[in-house]
Parts: C-alpha cells; structure tokens; sequence
C-alpha cells in the first residue's frame, strides 16, 4: 500500500445526522418541518436508510391514547420507572411518556400503515410490563403494525426525509468527529465503495448510530451495530454511559439469533434441556416458563453451563430446547403461525413435530451517549458539548436506565428523535458555519487504517471476533463477578493488540470488506472494554446487570456509570445522578416513584 | 407462491417431460412458468409479424392470379402444408395468451393457474381442429354465416375491452394495443379456420378474388389489417422499448417501425381495394 | 435436523481495480441449517477473506443480501443450504451479483444506484388529506387496508426487478411500481394526479409484460404482478 491517505473532498451543511436510522430520521423530518430549506446529510452504513436496523422490530410502539378511558400516562411512567429497576432519569420519562401519542400520531399523519381496529382506529396491544392503575391489569398499549412495526416506522420516517430532500450518502462509515475548540463542527466519513475520505462540516452533529450488541455471540442486532458512534465519541474525549446494561432475551433462533417472542410460552411453549426435563419448575417453580426475561435467560445459561445444554455443530454453539409440539393445531395454525415460520426458514425445524432450538441472544442496550432531556450530549454532569447531539439506541437520556420494557424504544427514537430536532433547530438559530476542517482531520482514522492495511502480522479475523464474542457471552453477558469481568478486561487488552496483527487479504480502498470489518471489530473490543469496566464497577445486580456475587439491588449504586476512555485502557470512572424529578414534585401518587421494588 | 390448483397426473406428467428440458426447467424453477409463457408470447407474436410480411407478399401476388395459383401449387406439397398448419401454433398460442393478458390486467382475473389450463386445453383442440381441416379439405358451411358469427364476436369483445380500457389513464398506443388484439381474437382464430375448411378458400385465386368483391368482406379484411400492424408495430416497438433507453436510438427504431408498417398497409390495402 | 452437506459454489466475482472478471470456485462444507450467509462468512472465514457479499439485518427484513442463486434471485440470508439442495435439487450452486444496479465487488452491488428508481416513485404520501380533528388519527378501515397491506411488506431487495422480463433496461421496476400504487391505493393520499403521471411514464407501468416473475421470486411473498395489474386496470 504506497498510497498516502488523504482527505479527497470537503462537503458543507447545516446539519449532519450520523446514522439514518428511526431517531437520526425522525429528529431530521423535524428539523426540515421546522426550518424549511435547512440543508442536511444523513449518513448510513448500508446502502439505503430503509435497511437500517430499526426496520427489524417486530412487536410495538407503545403510547397512551388519550381516547382510552382507563389508561393514563402516568400509569405507563409508573411502568417504566418500575421496568428500569429505579435507574432512569424521571424528567425524560415523563416527557416521553407525555408525548408518545402526539407521535403515534404524527407517523400516522405521515403514511404509517398501523393495524386498524373495527372502527378504523389504530389498534393496540398489551405487551410484557405494561399495565393499568400503577401494575394491577394489562393494558392495552402497544400500537403495531402487524409484526413489522420497527418496518413501518423506518419507512415513515425515511419518507418523510426524502420528501423533504434530506442528502442521503450510503454505503460509508463515519469515523471520527470534527472539533473547533469544544464546538462538534461535523465528522469524517470514509465511502467504501470508492475507497475515499470526505470532510463534512456541519453547524450541528447528530449522532443516532443505533444498537451495538454484535460483541456477543448471539445477537439480534444487525451486521453493522458495532458501536461505532460509541467509539467516535470515546475517541473525542466524551464519556459513555450504563454500557453495562445489556437485555438479552432469552429465546434467540441459534445462529442468527432472531427472536422467538415470548408469545410462544405465553400459549404454553416450555423450555427443555438435553433431557427434555421442563427444567423452568425448578426456577421458577409458579411462574415457570412465564417468569420474567432475565430470569428465563438466566435459567437457560445455568443449564448449559451445568452440561445440560445440547450443542449445534453447524453453528458451533449451544442451546436448549423449546417445545412447541404439543400445542393443539388450532394454536399453530392461528395464533402462533408467524413467529413458527421463523423457526422452519432459519433452523430448518417443523415446530409442529420437533424441537426447536433456542438460546439468549443480545438483544438491546440500555446505556450509550449520555444527553440531557433535550438531546444535547454531554461532556460530564454540568457541561454540554455544543453541536454535538444525540438520539435514539446509541444515546442514553435514559429512558430506560439498567432494563427496557418492550416496546418502549420504538417510542423513545420518535420522540426524543423529535426532540433533538427541536434542539437542533433552536441550536441552529445562531449558530455560525464552521469555515475550515481542523489540521489534524482525519489522523485517527488514517493511523487506523494504515496500520490494517500495512499489518504483517498472522493473526485471524474470524479469530479474534470469535474469541471476543466467547469471551463477552461467558464473561461479561448474563452473568457477571469480580473475577471473570477482571479476567475479560485482560483479554480484551490482548484481543486490542491482536486485532493491529490481523492478516488482511485485500488492499485496495474501494470496496474492501476486510479493512472496515477490522475496523468494525476494533470498535466492538472497544466498546466491549467500557461495558466489562462498568459492569466491574457496578457492585450490585439491577436492570439487566446481573452481579453473582452481588445479587442484590444496592442504594449506594442509585446513579449512572461515566466512563471515559479516550485511549484504550485509560478508564475514568464518573457518576451522573438519576433524575427522581416527578417523586420530588410531590404530584399524584408520588410515592410509587421512589426507589421502590421491582416486583411482579 | 403457493400453487393453490390441484395439478393433474396428466399435467405433472407433461411438467415432468418439460422439467427435462434444461432450459425451461431452469427458468420454470427460478422465474416461473409465467415468465416463460411471456417469453413464449413474446416469441410468438414476432413469428406472426413475421408471418404477416410474407402473407401480404404472397397475396400480391393475385394481382396476376395465373402467378398465384402456380406459386400456390408449388407449395401445396407435404412440407409446405405442414408449415402452414405449424403457424396455428403461435397463432393460438398468442390469441388466448393475449386473451389471458387482458382478463388478467384488466379484467381482475387472478385466478391464472385455471386461465392457463383452459389456454393449454383450448389450444390444442384448436391446433388439433385446423389439423383436422387440412386434411379433410371439404367441409359445408356457409361463409355468410361463418363470417357474420365471427364478426359479431370480435365486434363484442372488442367493444367490452374498448369500454373497460378506455377509462383509464394508459396511453392511447396501450389501449389500442388491447382493442385490437381483442378484435383481432375472434377474427384471427376464425380467419386460420375458415382459410382450411376447404382448401380453396384460401388458395385458389378464382374462390379468393370472387370473396373479395364482397364489400363486407373487403370491409373486415381492411379492418383487419389495419388493427393487425398497429398491433405488431406497438408490440415490436414495446419490445425494443425494453431495452433501449429512450432516445434518438429508439426514436429512429420507432420511425422505421412506422415506415415498414406503413408500406405493408399500403400494400395490404391495396390488395383488399383494388382486387 | 442438520446434517452436513459437501457443496460446491462457483461464484461470480470482480475487481473494481483491475475491472477483471471470472468465476471461483469454493468447496465448503457446511451444516444443512447453515444459510448462505453463514457459507459466505465462512469462505470470508476459513477460505477467502476477499470474497464480497452483502448483508445487514440477516433477518430477511431489510433487503441486503439479494443475489442470484441458480438463476433465482432471493435472500441469501433465509436460504438454508438443505432447502438449496432441496429446491435445486443439485449440490452445485452458481452465485451471481444482483443484474439490477452496477456490482462494487464480487456478489456485492450498488443497490444506491438501484434506490434512485424507488425515490422517483415518491414513496411518501405527497399530500396527506386532512385530519378528522386536530390530534386524532386518520380512520381506515380493516378492509381498505387489505387491500394494499401486503404491498407495504416490500423491503426494496430488488430481487423481482432483477428476476422481470423487462427492466434491466428502462423500467422503473416493480417495486418501484408498487410502491407509488400503495399511495394511490391509500385513502390518505390527495395528489393522486401526480401519481397516476408517475404511474403512466414511458419507463412505468407499460414496461411490465405481467410474466410474474416478480410475484415468484419475491423473497416476502407478495403478489406484485397483481398490484401492477391494477395499476393497468386504474381503479383505485
Ligand atoms: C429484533 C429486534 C426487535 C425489536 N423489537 C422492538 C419492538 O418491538 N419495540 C421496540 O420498542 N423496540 C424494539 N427493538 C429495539 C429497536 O428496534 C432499536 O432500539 C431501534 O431500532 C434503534 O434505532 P436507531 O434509530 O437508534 O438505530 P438504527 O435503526 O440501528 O440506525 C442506526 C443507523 O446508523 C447507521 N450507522 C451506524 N454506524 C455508523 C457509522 N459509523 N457511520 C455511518 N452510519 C452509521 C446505521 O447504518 C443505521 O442507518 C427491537 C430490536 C431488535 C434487534
Ligand atoms: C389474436 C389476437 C391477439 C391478441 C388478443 C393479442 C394480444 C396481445 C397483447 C395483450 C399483447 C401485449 C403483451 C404485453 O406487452 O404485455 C400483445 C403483444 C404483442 N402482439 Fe399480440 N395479440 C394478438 C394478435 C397478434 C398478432 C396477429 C400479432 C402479429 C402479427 C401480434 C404481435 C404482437 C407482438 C409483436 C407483441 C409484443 C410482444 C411483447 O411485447 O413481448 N399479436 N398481443
Ligand atoms: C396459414 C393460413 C392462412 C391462410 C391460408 C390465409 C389466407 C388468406 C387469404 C386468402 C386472404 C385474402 C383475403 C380474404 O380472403 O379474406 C387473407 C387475408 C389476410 N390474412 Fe390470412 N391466411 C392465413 C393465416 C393468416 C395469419 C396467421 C394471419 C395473421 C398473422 C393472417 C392475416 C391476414 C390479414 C391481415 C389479411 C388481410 C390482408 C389484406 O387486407 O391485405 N392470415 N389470408
Ligand atoms: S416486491 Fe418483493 S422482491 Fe420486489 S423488492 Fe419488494 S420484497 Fe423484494
Ligand atoms: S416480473 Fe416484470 S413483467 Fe411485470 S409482472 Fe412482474 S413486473
Ligand atoms: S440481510 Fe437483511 S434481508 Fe438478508
């Protein structure tokens, strides 16, 4: 590789959104509302924002109608309060929880195509941890389209963006952040299928760069949800935030790791190990294959690592089993016929007569870049870094503090997408265009690629992704303790070096899906880093962090995690406090947001 | 796409021969069975258009019948004969693949399996009826009858196309591509059979020439030549169109399209007028 | 319920710096519950690491990873290697790049170039009718919406553009096609001029010969030969 690299070309705008998925989409529909002719680019890695990931959720959006005469918006706070086990932040509940419906709302005006019911209104359904008069009765809550929600939403918002003229660049990764003193003035981004590196300056940065779970060995999360977006920040300086919490669900489809939903046992399905014993009963002897998610994922793993698990050569990993066989016919053909053709396309088994093959998969993070209510994100408790925003699964306002409730994301991506427009657009009132890229443009990613690309080193790709996804699955996934998280950071500090000696097949720029994969995993070891240090340092169990040797929720632990990473390896350690701003309004029922227990 | 008709033994025998067909089982498995019928129809619409040059030759020809009736000799031998007969095929083919074409797109019928089935069926007891025709060579039936009963039928399904298609936003060309082929389906079928129900109708210059002092006649057979290179020129213009991007490249096809057309009309209705 | 399966696959492959093209061929060894993704990554990780494919969700949600095996296009993140060998009956498999948009590398294609056809479609709706009131929705009845519903499950993998008889050249697409009929289908859509002028362009509706491939190939199952049927038929 003799070629220098180089910055090939500079573009301008207002605004540059940083991941075209559900929230960067809907925060840019709301800016072009707003502010008409406002010139913005929203980048993707994949070839059109509708292949973002947010397309793949299945299951809802949950909003309270203000036309159901027994739900009410605070119910649905109380939920999610509850759900997070006592670590979201009050003032976004309440605002998000208020607004969901001006939302659902909106993308209807906007061309969604929801489920109807009878009188043509848009239909909703219950989902898990939503309920009526603070956790008494199910609600019905979740506004859906059919089993393709996350799909009718990226639509919509993908629409909206395209009438109204938002610049698209697919196919590129953006790979690091542009600064003028404290103010973001927009990132670098590297086109793959030309190999060449363009500037962007933008008045205001949005980064919405999604999920990134695929350092776990199973996931449900996309190809491409590397944290990258977590890594520009890191890399900037900026802190993370809750990357500990991680919600696995506990029946992925093995290899792909699609969800199977838990509408499955909720018709009686029942997990087995390699005796096909229900072995539920024994941990949850009354709620058995209905208890809670993070127990069931719990239960499972427990079964495999005591040897009771049944191991899949084709994808070399383990699993347990779902029964499905028993079923009466009717169930199959009418209620569950959809999620059991998942079963058939992806592992091949009829669920009518076999055993279907099932194990938790990463499915969701909680934490990411920490913003305020209003989107901005933040350089620590006090201060915001001005022009930089955030929105959607790579930002952390927290809605959903250590555990999300199902169907709470989708609705956290619009409305808080929403919100940062409206930042956005305040921000832009009088903000001056950046005039030049900093002199030192581009040296982080060019020192990276260099180095890949010159690398004479031996070791294997496949390699060091599989060993890091082992590695976070055992040591860092549904179970964590002191000594497997202390033995996780030291590999991943081996996997870092390791990953500069990977042996690359191809040099060239254009089109070169060895050279962003490397970098793709460079950022999973990164991020994968952040989440083992916050999970070591989170003594205590809460949400979805799960602690062996602190098994108990713990007050002392009632904040945050801050870690900043700008090197690899130089961890600081910060807190941020938990919003408990509805409980000290001393408002109705106020007491139920204290730090109470998470029961159900 | 789930086949929801019960297929015959009789059919999965024939699919089974046709699977052995590389080419056909390669498309039939990867694109259809539609995709290859289209491409069939496609086929078969160029062979008659092919056809139809040749036909307007041949019929110049009776501008000195003697010419005509010799040529005709010469070609009333085994091989020829079963050429002719062999232009039924793409000829039926073509009529009710277009028929079905129509029913599909514009009559919101769906249920094409079926369609197909009475196309297949249909098709070869036509193909099988000509046969029969040719060899029989002397049938008794009344031309007057035969031709009102045709006429009336092409000027039905004619009008309830012209009525559906007219109403809707496609372009002149396209539905006028429909109401011709759907004239043209009553009319050509007729024509081919009633051209064999003895063989002089269709090859000895004195029965054609005395035909051909019918005003009706020279009516419909004007009719029928028009509609019919509309027909083909659109359908040979619609193929190219699929290819080339538009520009002066298709601009020049579509301007040569019209030309050679409009020659054949020239001759073609001189034919009917002047003989 | 696997199984493992000796298969030969002879790929189609290009590179963008030398513009050469040829055919590689990989034996591979592969878990009958493996899907051709899982086989490529496996060539990517046991093989050839150079070899391009495209993928995102591997859901067969998001339309990523089209390409054409044996002469069909589908999803090769849903096609498992014992269905392959079921369906095409062989154990040799030929894969090539999606025909409908310019290949990057390898089975790798620029389908950005192929949206640009989707975006001509307009697939927002233009102009919204107005609301009953303020802060209510917009009512469609269950019925009205079964009869496009199936329409919006496209995930614009381009599968059925590049399986149709016509549109390597001048057509618009099905897809493309199909998505603007959603909106005149959709009660909630005004400027229904506008689309049908979109609908009835040269390279719209005229260019679809209803030979249904679209309808065989479509990895979501979608009848679109019938919604370009009615878009000839013009009865919304
Ligand atoms: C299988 C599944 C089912 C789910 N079901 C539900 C549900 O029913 N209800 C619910 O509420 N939630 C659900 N979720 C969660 C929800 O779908 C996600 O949290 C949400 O879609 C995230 O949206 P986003 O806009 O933040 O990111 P995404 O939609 O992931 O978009 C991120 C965008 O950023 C781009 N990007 C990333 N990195 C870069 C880079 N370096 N450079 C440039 N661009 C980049 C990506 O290409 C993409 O366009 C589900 C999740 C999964 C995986
Ligand atoms: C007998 C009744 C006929 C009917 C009902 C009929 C019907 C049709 C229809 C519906 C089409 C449109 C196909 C499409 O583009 O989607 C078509 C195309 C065509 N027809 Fe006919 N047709 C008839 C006779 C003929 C004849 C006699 C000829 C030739 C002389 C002919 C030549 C063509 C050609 C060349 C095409 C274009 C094929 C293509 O686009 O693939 N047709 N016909
Ligand atoms: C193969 C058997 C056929 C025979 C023997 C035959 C014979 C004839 C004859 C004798 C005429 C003179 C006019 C008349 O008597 O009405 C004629 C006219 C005509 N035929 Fe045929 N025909 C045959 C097939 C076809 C086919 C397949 C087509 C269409 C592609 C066709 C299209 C026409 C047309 C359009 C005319 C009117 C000619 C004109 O006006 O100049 N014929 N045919
Ligand atoms: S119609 Fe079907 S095949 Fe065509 S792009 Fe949409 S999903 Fe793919
Ligand atoms: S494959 Fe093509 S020809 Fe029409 S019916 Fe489908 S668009
Ligand atoms: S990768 Fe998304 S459809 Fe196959």
């Amino acid at each position: 590789m003799g070629e220098k690299l180089s910055i090939d070309s500079t573009l301008k705008c207002d605004v540059l959104v940083i991941g075209a998925g559900g929230a960067g989409l809907r925060a840019a529909a709301q800016i072009s509302e707003l502010r008409p002719g406002t010139k913005i680019i929203a980048l993707t890695k994949v070839v059109s924002p509708q292949k973002s990931h947010t397309t793949t959720a299945q299951g809802g959006m949950a909003a309270v109608d203000p036309k159901d005469p027994e739900d009410r918006p605070i119910f649905h706070m109380f939920d999610t309060w509850k759900g997070s086990d006592c670590s979201a932040d009050q003032n976004v509940i309440k605002k998000v929880c208020e607004t969901g419906w001006e939302q659902v709302v909106w993308l209807e005006r906007h061309g969604m195509h929801f489920s109807r019911t009878e009188e043509g209104r848009i239909a909703k359904r219950p989902f898990g941890g939503h309920m009526l008069n603070f956790g008494e009765k199910k609600s019905f809550r979740a506004c859906y389209e059919a089993t393709r929600t996350g799909k009718g939403i990226m639509d919509t918002v993908w629409d909206e963006s395209l009438k109204y003229g938002v610049d698209f660049i697919g196919q590129c990764i953006a790979t690091e952040l542009l600064f003028e003193g404290d103010r973001c003035i927009g990132a670098i981004i590297f086109r793959y299928p030309e190999g060449k590196f363009l500037a962007i300056l933008a008045k205001a940065t949005i980064m919405a760069t999604g999920g990134k779970t695929r350092m776990y060995q199973v996931s449900t999360n996309c190809r491409g949800n590397t944290g990258d977006g977590l890594v520009l920040a890191l890399n900037a300086g900026l802190p993370l935030m809750d990357l500990e919490a991680v919600q696995f669900h506990p029946t992925g489809i093995i290899g792909p790791g699609i969800l199977a939903s838990e509408a499955l046992r909720g018709e009686g399905a029942i997990l087995r190990n390699k005796d096909e014993e229900p072995f539920m009963e024994r941990y949850a002897p009354s709620a058995k294959d209905l208890a809670p998610r993070d127990l069931i994922s719990r239960s499972i793993i427990t079964e495999i690592r005591e040897g009771r698990g049944i191991f899949n050569e084709a994808h070399n990993a383990h699993h347990v089993w779902l029964d499905l066989r028993h079923l009466p016919k009717e169930v199959h053909e009418k209620k569950i016929q959809e999620i059991e053709s998942f079963f058939r396309r992806f592992a091949g088994v009829d669920p009518e007569k076999e055993l279907c093959p099932v194990t938790p998969t990463a499915h969701y993070q909680m934490g990411g870049i920490p913003t305020n209510e209003f989107g901005e994100v933040q350089r620590d408790n006090q201060t915001i870094v001005p022009g930089l925003f955030a929105c959607g699964e790579a930002a952390a306002a927290s809605l959903h503090g250590l555990n999300r409730l199902g169907t709470n994301s989708l609705l956290e991506l619009i409305t808080m997408g929403k919100v940062t427009g409206q930042s956005v657009v305040d921000y832009l009132e009088d903000a001056k265009g950046p005039e030049k890229i900093p002199s030192d443009a581009g040296n982080i990613v060019f020192n990276q690629f260099s180095t890949y690309l010159n690398s004479q080193g031996k070791e294997q790709f496949s390699q060091v992704r599989d060993t890091l996804r082992n590695l976070m699955m055992e040591k860092a996934g549904i179970f964590r303790s002191e000594k497997p998280l202390t033995e996780a950071i030291e590999t991943l500090k081996e996997l870092k070096q390791r990953a500069m000696h990977i042996k690359i097949g191809l040099t060239s720029l254009q089109t070169n899906q060895d050279l962003w994969q490397i970098w793709e995993l460079n950022n999973l070891i990164t991020v994968s880093m952040v989440i083992a240090q916050g999970a070591l340092a989170r003594k205590e169990s809460r949400g979805a962090h799960f602690r062996e040797d602190y098994p108990e929720r713990r007050n002392e632990f009632n904040y945050h995690t801050l870690v900043w990473m700008p090197e690899f390896d130089k961890v600081t350690l910060g807190k941020r406090p938990i919003d408990i701003s509805i409980f000290e309004s001393k408002g109705e029922r106020y007491e139920l947001f204290d730090y109470i227990e998470r029961k159900y | 796409m789930e086949n929801t008709l019960k297929i015959t033994k009789v059919e999965s025998y024939i699919i089974s021969l046709m699977d052995k067909l590389p080419i056909l089982s390669y498309y039939a498995k990867s694109r259809g069975w539609s995709f290859l019928i289209t491409w069939g129809h496609r086929l078969a619409g160029l062979t008659l258009a092919g056809y139809i040059f040749a036909h307007i030759y041949t019929l110049s020809l009776l501008f000195s019948p003697a010419g005509f009736d010799a040529d005709m000799r010469f070609l009333h031998n085994f091989v020829f004969t079963f050429l002719e007969w062999c232009v039924a095929i793409p000829l039926i083919f073509h009529s009710l693949n277009g028929g079905r074409l129509i029913l599909y797109e514009l009559f919101h019928v769906r249920a094409e399996e079926i369609v197909i089935r009475f196309m297949i069926v249909l098709g070869f007891i036509y193909i099988f009826i000509v046969g029969f025709f040719f060899i029989r060579e002397a049938q008794q039936i009344s031309a007057t009858l035969f031709w009102s009963i045709t006429v009336a039928t092409s000027l039905i399904t004619f009008f309830i196309v012209l009525f559906k298609v007219w109403l809707t936003g496609n372009s002149i060309l396209w539905k006028l591509q429909r109401i011709t082929g759907s004239f043209m389906f009553p009319m050509l079928i007729g024509h081919m059979l009633f051209m064999h129900m003895t063989y002089l109708t269709g090859h000895e210059s004195k029965t054609i020439l005395m035909r051909l002092q019918s005003p009706f006649i020279k009516g419909i057979d004007l009719v029928f030549i028009v509609f019919l290179l509309f027909h083909a020129g659109y359908g040979i213009f619609s193929i190219f169109a699929d290819y080339l991007k538009p520009g002066p490249l298709l601009k020049s096809f579509a301007f040569l399209i019209i030309i050679v057309m409009a020659i054949s009309a020239f001759f073609g209705i001189r034919i009917v007028v002047a003989l | 319920m696997s199984g493992v399966y000796n298969i030969t696959l002879e790929i189609s492959r290009y590179d963008p710096d030398t513009r050469l093209s040829w055919v590689q061929t990989y034996q591979v060894e592969a878990g009958g519950i493996l899907r051709f993704v899982d086989v490529l990554r496996k060539i990517n990780d046991e093989q050839d690491s150079t070899l391009a494919w495209s993928s995102s969700c591997e859901h067969a949600q998001c339309g990523s990873c089209g390409i054409i095996v044996n002469g069909k296009p589908l999803l090769a993140c849903e096609l498992l290697v014992k269905d392959a060998v079921e369906q095409f009956d062989t154990h040799r498999f030929r894969l090539r790049p999606l025909t409908i948009a310019p290949v990057l590398r390898d089975l790798a294609v620029d389908l950005e170039k192929a949206y640009d056809r989707v975006h001509e479609a307009k697939p927002y709706l233009i102009n919204p009718a107005p609301l009953p009131k303020e802060g209510d929705e917009y009512r469609i009845s269950q019925e009205t919406l079964d009869t496009y519903i199936e329409a919006t499950q496209c995930i614009n993998c381009f599968c059925c553009a590049t399986a149709c008889i016509s549109s390597h050249h001048h057509f618009i697409g099905p897809n493309a096609t199909m998505a603007n009929i959603v909106r005149l289908m959709d009660p909630r859509e005004t400027a229904k001029e506008e689309r049908m002028d979109i609908l009835y362009r040269e390279d719209g509706v005229y260019r679809c010969h209803t030979s249904r491939a679209c309808s065989f190939v479509c990895p979501k199952d979608i009848d679109v030969s019938h919604f370009l049927a009615l878009g000839k038929e013009g009865k919304f």
